[in-house]
């Protein structure tokens, strides 16, 4: 008895687990016959839909401070110290893309406060998004050459 | 080159007969220390990434995911005299000692489910920073966690648990494929060119990639093959191997490449713990089927399961009635299962036992016994000529 309903259990968490990957609404409702599934969904991970670099291939992004310190404007890329915390600091500018714009104020925003916090003497920060745009090969062939562009720029000024 | 991939799997993985209980534990002794190393490289960024004073603050993160099942205020709620950074170095540090209690070999509840709910607070604590390598740790800790406690109320727990993650990762695998199968990158060739050189993940440029499309190409509809066909490669026994073998080798590509090392160790443990190591504990437990070999509905029957059954059936047929195994009569009307521990089953509980092992949930066996599957197995016995058995069929 005891073996047939760890069967069971394992039958129920793999149609979860097939269910949130093909991106099922099963997991977006609420209330408890919707809200219980999501909620063990988020535990076991079961909400995931595998959707790894599709259904293309995207660009890198990175995020770059501007700001001015005893009258001079010094530009950084905003990089963490370990390799780990980049790989994460990176997923969330390149989820930036999905933002809508007020969001990705407040984040440029939430960002332009950490960095004020570390140059308080600075008058304005100026947070800029940039991805990296690789040609197709058809189009790199031709002479395109992949580069950094801006697709995103908000300015916080001191007042 | 068989030989040589075999060597290389048995010197790491398995040097003897390894149990699905050894699977798991050689995947959390795995997934320990990838958890460790993952945690100890996020130390130095602790208050940047975790911490209301770092680059996201509290009410944006709110903003960005609003039903967040756990936060630093909510923490700060329940501990008021905890401050924003010490929540995160305490989670840390307790993520620290779990992973540290799995990398040196302890199975026990406490840090197993210790580590899975630690590290889910971690994971929502910021979570637009996650990607897959959180996710596929989440999954191998829940596994690992609720193993820990199921081992206790059942001896079936490992089996299951483990024939749960091979599953779980035919659907990683193949849906995954789908997803991409959906994108014109993956059949031009674009996407292995822009992944080998989408700044700033990649270590080194790889833009001599451009002047050879045709490999470019051949690697991305490569990677659509291996990922949708994984999820019916794995089940046959002669493509398990170097299926697996293919995969490794993809998952070695992305970390040297991309530099997603964690991520890839993670993938790389999954699939070895799941389909390599119980492989090998299965051939000691293997089970001996005989069948009447003038049978064509015996053979129809019998040689796709021992296909796919991986070694874990060993099928003898009977010709002319000869029969060169003791416990087989001369004359066999009936299929009979040998198990490993020497008991001989015959009909329908024989047959529930074959599909049980072939399956690779031997346990699964026991429905044999249930009522009316032996009638079963006699109405389809006596109306086998349906089915294509000729005249001389001895069963």
């Amino acid at each position: 008895m005891k073996n047939i309903a760890l069967i069971i259990f394992g039958l129920a968490h793999f149609v979860l687990v097939f269910h949130g990957a093909l991106k099922s609404p099963w997991f977006r409702g609420g209330g408890l016959l919707q809200g219980a599934p999501r909620y063990y969904a988020d535990l076991t991970g079961a909400d995931n839909w595998y959707g790894f670099f599709s259904p293309n291939v995207g660009s890198g992004s990175r995020l770059k401070v501007c700001w001015t310190e005893m009258g001079r404007v010094h530009t950084q890329v905003l990089e963490l110290n370990t390799h780990e915390a980049n790989l994460r600091f990176g997923t969330m500018v390149d989820q930036l893309s999905n933002l809508d714009a007020n969001q990705k104020r407040n984040v440029c925003a939430s960002v332009a406060g950490y960095w004020w916090s570390k140059h308080n003497d600075s008058t304005y920060i100026e947070v800029i998004v940039e991805r990296f745009a690789v040609p197709s090969i058809s189009e790199y062939r031709k002479g395109t050459a992949p580069a950094w562009v801006i697709s995103y720029k908000a300015r916080f000024e001191k007042v | 080159m068989k030989y040589i991939f075999d060597s290389v799997l048995r010197c790491f993985c398995y040097p003897s007969r390894l149990s699905h209980r050894t699977s798991l534990e050689i995947l959390g002794i795995g997934v320990g220390i990838v958890l460790f190393y993952m945690t100890l490289s996020l130390l130095p960024c602790v208050t940047e990434l975790y911490s209301s004073a770092g680059l996201l603050q509290e009410a944006v993160l709110d903003a960005l995911e609003p039903n967040r099942p756990i936060s630093i205020s909510l923490v700060q709620k329940i501990l008021p005299f905890a401050s924003p950074q010490s929540v995160a170095w305490a989670l840390m540090g307790l993520l620290i000692c779990s992973s540290i209690r799995m990398a040196l070999g302890s199975s026990s509840v406490v840090t197993y489910c210790s580590a899975w709910f630690f590290h889910w607070c971690l994971k929502h604590l910021c979570s637009v920073t996650n990607y897959g390598v959180v996710e596929f740790v989440n999954i191998a800790l829940f596994y690992l966690a609720v193993h820990s406690i199921l081992r206790a109320f059942s001896s079936a727990s490992a089996p299951v648990i483990v024939r749960v993650i091979q599953l779980h990762l035919c659907v990683v695998y193949s849906t995954s494929g789908y997803w991409k199968s959906q994108g014109y990158d993956w059949w031009t060739g674009d996407a292995i060119w822009k992944a080998s050189n989408m700044e700033p993940l990649v270590a080194f440029p790889n833009q001599w990639l451009a002047w050879f499309p045709l490999f470019c190409q051949i690697g991305s509809i490569m990677v659509l093959v291996l990922e949708i066909g994984y999820g019916a490669a794995v089940w046959v026994s002669c493509l398990r191997r170097p299926w697996i073998a293919a995969v490794v080798l993809m998952h070695i590509g992305i970390a040297l490449v991309m530099g997603l090392h964690t991520f890839s160790l993670v993938m790389i443990l999954l699939n070895l713990c799941a389909f390599i190591v119980p492989q090998e504990a299965k051939r000691g437990n293997a089970i001996t089927v005989a069948y009447d070999g003038h049978c064509r509905v015996c053979r129809r029957v019998i040689f796709p399961l021992v296909a796919i059954s991986n070694r874990a059936v060993r099928p003898v047929g009977v010709y002319e009635g000869k029969s060169l195994k003791s416990w087989i009569p001369k004359q066999l009307d009936t299929i009979l299962v040998k198990s490993s521990d020497g008991k001989v089953f015959s009909g329908g509980e024989a047959f529930v036992l074959l599909i049980a092992h072939s399956i690779n949930i031997p346990m699964l066996g026991q429905l044999g016994r249930l009522p009316g599957i032996e009638n079963a197995y006699r109405a389809f016995a006596r109306n086998r000529k349906i089915f294509g058995c000729h005249k001389r069929c001895a069963i």
